[in-house]
């Protein structure tokens, strides 16, 4: 008896790869060239130009945001009442968007139509396995792409796939009256940032001029430094050279200051850096330029700051460069999909929501839209929070922003955060331990099918 | 295999030779499988279907971001092979298993023992304790370790200062991390293995324990000499499941390595299914993805069949 159920054991598992082969080879096959448009399979062209049709100007498309994004969302619903119905907003966590395409090209459906993300993300779906965005080539004028500032992060082998929002340049921040009361002046070079530093130690242990613990840290020195980690050489080259004096520069002054004990060792949102913020412990350090809207105590009582305490300088540069290289942290980007049905209104809403004036005065991210800028400008020109006027600091910064800001296909902040903890853990300095980058490096850019070269 | 399935052979046709009448007999088979049925359907649907599919993907090409099947040939699993985290992963996976199954069985089988010493209102006072933290899940329990572990939230974070670790990242290294897990999964799961062993002592014949009184032993000898190989069955079932839970470790290391939210010295894939969950996530291989799942499935049954066959434990003693 007990092998008759082995019997009808055997069965089901036959049964059910059978069926299972059925149900899952059938879309195998047409699936290159078909697409399923409200539930029926039509036929496109095997490549599709920059438009893939049939379009529904009254299809509904999904959009996926941040929280933060809300508001964007509304002000437009509320510009185009007409649309509202066909708008759906979802909030969810983009760093999942590059996954979730690869599940949605599985099923062949369920694509957002068009997604929030930082440019590093969009250039994470934009390779074939994940074959997400639509070129906007001709579905956004040229002359008003040319009206974006860094749209060479959204550029890929010429093809438009993404409009940006914000930018998000590094700037120095610092504490203006303690810089006053220390009696000192703003560095312009890393080299004068050094020598602060030692200046610090010296007549005020306990004060910080900033922090090195996580990948965004090691990116505001070593991006500033033009240091080669990972520089895409072309789609398909990573150039990883830690060798490189841009690489060994920065490291030798991030060692210097550890050493001086000026510099904290944790990540900029750590609460004991926050705090240290708030005690007015920290001189200065180089931030992002959306960074400034944590300031004065605006998001709960977050870096707690007095009226007109947060001075802002350019970011600094070496003393042998020609002018600063300014690293990012973020800076975000609408992408829209090419599976949607609807691009029209998929780009009349990217449109909108980088463009709007409405929407953009008062905001604390940096627009990328350019004539929108000195609406921009006004408002945070009169904010009582800062001690100068930082707007044409972050304007001429954001024309500065390096190429390294060109992220490769992989995360880098998770590999580089760890290799700044390993640097601690292990007491290393950070130049002696710099070999530790390509070798976290090398794997995931070789997964991701880069040609690692070291030059 | 053979062997015990002819074992329990002669077990059913001694029943039915002493069950009676033809019809009771399909009764009660049909019966027995009317109460298997749910779980027969759930093990199809969750179990053996997907089984299956990674089976037909793990031969597919996703090059091209959509499955062709049986386009890759055998290339899928030479890709796992020569990725070359694969060693890494399975490096910490192999160290992490080496600690925590010995030392996960040895601790439980010790505090049951224990507890089973002195049966009483403290000792059923203990199993309910040590069983409360099964209600967390791997996630929260994460979350938990975190905060625990983090010397300025903690509330034994002077306990953490005073043997030196001032940080979150003094406690969380790479080196580190096989004992952390160990952590969380014997507090989590310790509780509901504590309760199964106790219970497998429970069902020791008061006589057998009576008759080692009789001849002299303490308690300390019943334990080790009577009570330990008579739950001996348990133990390999124990070793069987924690063996099969570990291997799979994921959401550990998954969320720890978390650089969003957590800023820790924690590989970005450390584990197998980690590297499994990146060949599908992060690179589009589904395909790599279901070869390096069935390579763990066959590790797990693997060393389940060479611990059955080793200790018997199916083996009906008449």
């Amino acid at each position: 008896m007990f092998k008759q159920i082995w019997k009808y054991v055997w069965l089901m598992v036959v049964m059910s790869m059978v069926l299972a082969a059925c149900a899952t080879a059938s879309p195998a096959a047409p699936a290159v060239v078909t697409q399923m448009v409200a539930g029926t399979p039509v036929v496109v062209t095997a490549t599709p130009a920059a438009t893939q049709s049939p379009y529904d100007d009254n299809a509904p498309i999904t959009v996926w945001i941040d929280q933060p994004r809300q508001p964007a969302i509304d002000a437009f619903l509320k510009a185009n009442p007409d649309k509202a119905s066909l708008i759906k907003a979802v909030v969810v966590d983009r760093e999942q968007f590059p996954s979730k395409v690869l599940l949605f090209n599985n099923t062949n459906q369920g694509w957002p139509d068009v997604v929030f993300a930082e440019p590093r993300l969009v250039a994470r779906v934009a390779d074939a396995a994940h074959n997400f965005p639509l070129d906007l080539t001709g579905w956004v004028p040229a002359d008003t792409i040319n009206n974006y500032s860094a749209m060479s992060n959204c550029t890929f082998d010429g093809k438009v796939f993404c409009l940006r929002n914000d930018l998000a340049q590094f700037v120095t921040y610092y504490n203006a009256p303690l810089m006053t009361q220390f009696g000192y002046t703003v560095p312009t070079t890393w080299e004068d940032y050094q020598a602060l530093s030692d200046k610090l130690a010296k007549d005020h242990p306990g004060y910080y001029l900033g922090t090195f613990g996580d990948g965004w840290t090691f990116l505001s020195f070593f991006e500033a430094s033009n240091c080669p980690t990972h520089q895409l050489v072309d789609t398909s080259t990573l150039n990883i050279n830690v060798a490189d004096a841009n690489c060994t520069r920065a490291a030798s002054l991030v060692d210097h200051m550890i050493a001086n004990k000026t510099l904290y060792n944790t990540d900029f949102f750590n609460t004991d850096f926050d705090k240290l913020i708030t005690d007015n412990k920290v001189l200065m350090f180089e931030g992002p330029a959306w960074m400034w809207g944590s300031f004065g105590g605006t998001k709960g009582n977050w870096w707690e700051t007095a009226s007109h305490q947060l001075g802002v300088a350019a970011p600094f540069k070496w003393a042998a460069d020609p002018a600063p290289v300014v690293a990012a942290m973020g800076g975000a980007a609408w992408t829209v999909s090419r599976h949607t049905k609807n691009p029209k209104l998929a780009v009349a809403l990217i449109t909108f929501v980088t463009e709007d004036k409405t929407l953009w005065t008062g905001s604390e991210n940096f627009p990328a839209y350019k004539p929108i800028q000195p609406l921009w400008q006004q408002a945070v020109s009169s904010n009582p929070l800062f001690a100068n006027d930082p707007f044409p600091i972050m304007q001429a910064a954001a024309d500065e922003i390096s190429p390294l800001d060109n992220w490769p296909r992989f995360d880098l902040i998770s590999p580089l955060t760890q290799f700044a903890q390993d640097t601690y853990q292990k007491k290393l300095t950070v130049t002696a331990n710099l070999p530790e980058i390509p070798t976290l490096f090398t794997p995931l850019a070789q997964a991701q099918g880069y040609d690692v070269v070291t030059k | 295999m053979e062997n015990l399935s002819m074992h329990v052979e002669d077990q059913s046709k001694k029943k039915v030779r002493l069950s009676g009448s033809s019809r009771s007999r399909n009764r009660r088979t049909i019966d027995a499988y009317a109460f298997l049925l749910p779980y027969i359907l759930f093990m199809l649907a969750f179990g053996l279907g997907p089984g299956i599919y990674a089976f037909l993907i793990s031969f597919a090409d996703f090059s091209s971001g959509l499955p062709r099947y049986f386009a890759a040939g055998i290339n899928n699993y030479l890709t796992v092979f020569k990725d070359s985290r694969f060693g890494f992963t399975f490096a910490n996976i192999g160290e992490f298993l080496l600690i925590s199954v010995p030392v996960g069985i040895a601790l439980v089988v010790l505090l049951t023992l224990l507890l089973h010493m002195r049966p009483g209102p403290v000792s059923s006072t203990l199993r309910t304790l040590f069983f409360v933290p099964g209600a967390a899940v791997g996630p929260a329990v994460v979350l938990l370790v975190i905060f625990m572990l983090t010397p300025n939230l903690s509330p034994f974070g002077f306990l953490l200062k005073s043997i030196g670790f001032k940080a979150f990242n003094d406690i969380i290294t790479p080196a580190s991390l096989p004992f952390i897990f160990l952590i969380m999964g014997f507090f989590v799961g310790a509780g509901m293995w504590i309760a199964i062993q106790y219970g497998a002592l429970e069902g020791i014949s008061n006589e057998v324990m009576e008759a080692a009184t009789i001849d002299g032993c303490n308690e300390w000898q019943k334990a080790l000499y009577i009570k330990l190989p008579l739950i001996q069955p348990y133990i390999v079932y124990q070793f069987i499941l924690i063996f099969a839970g570990n291997v799979q470790l994921f959401v550990e290391p998954q969320l720890l390595g978390n650089q969003t939210y957590i800023h820790a010295n924690v590989p970005l894939v450390w584990s197998p299914n980690q590297l499994a969950y990146s060949f599908a996530f992060d690179l589009g291989n589904f395909g790599a993805s279901a070869a390096l799942a069935l390579i763990m499935l066959l590790i797990g049954l693997g060393a389940s069949y060479l611990m059955i066959r080793w200790t018997g434990f199916f083996k009906i003693e008449n």
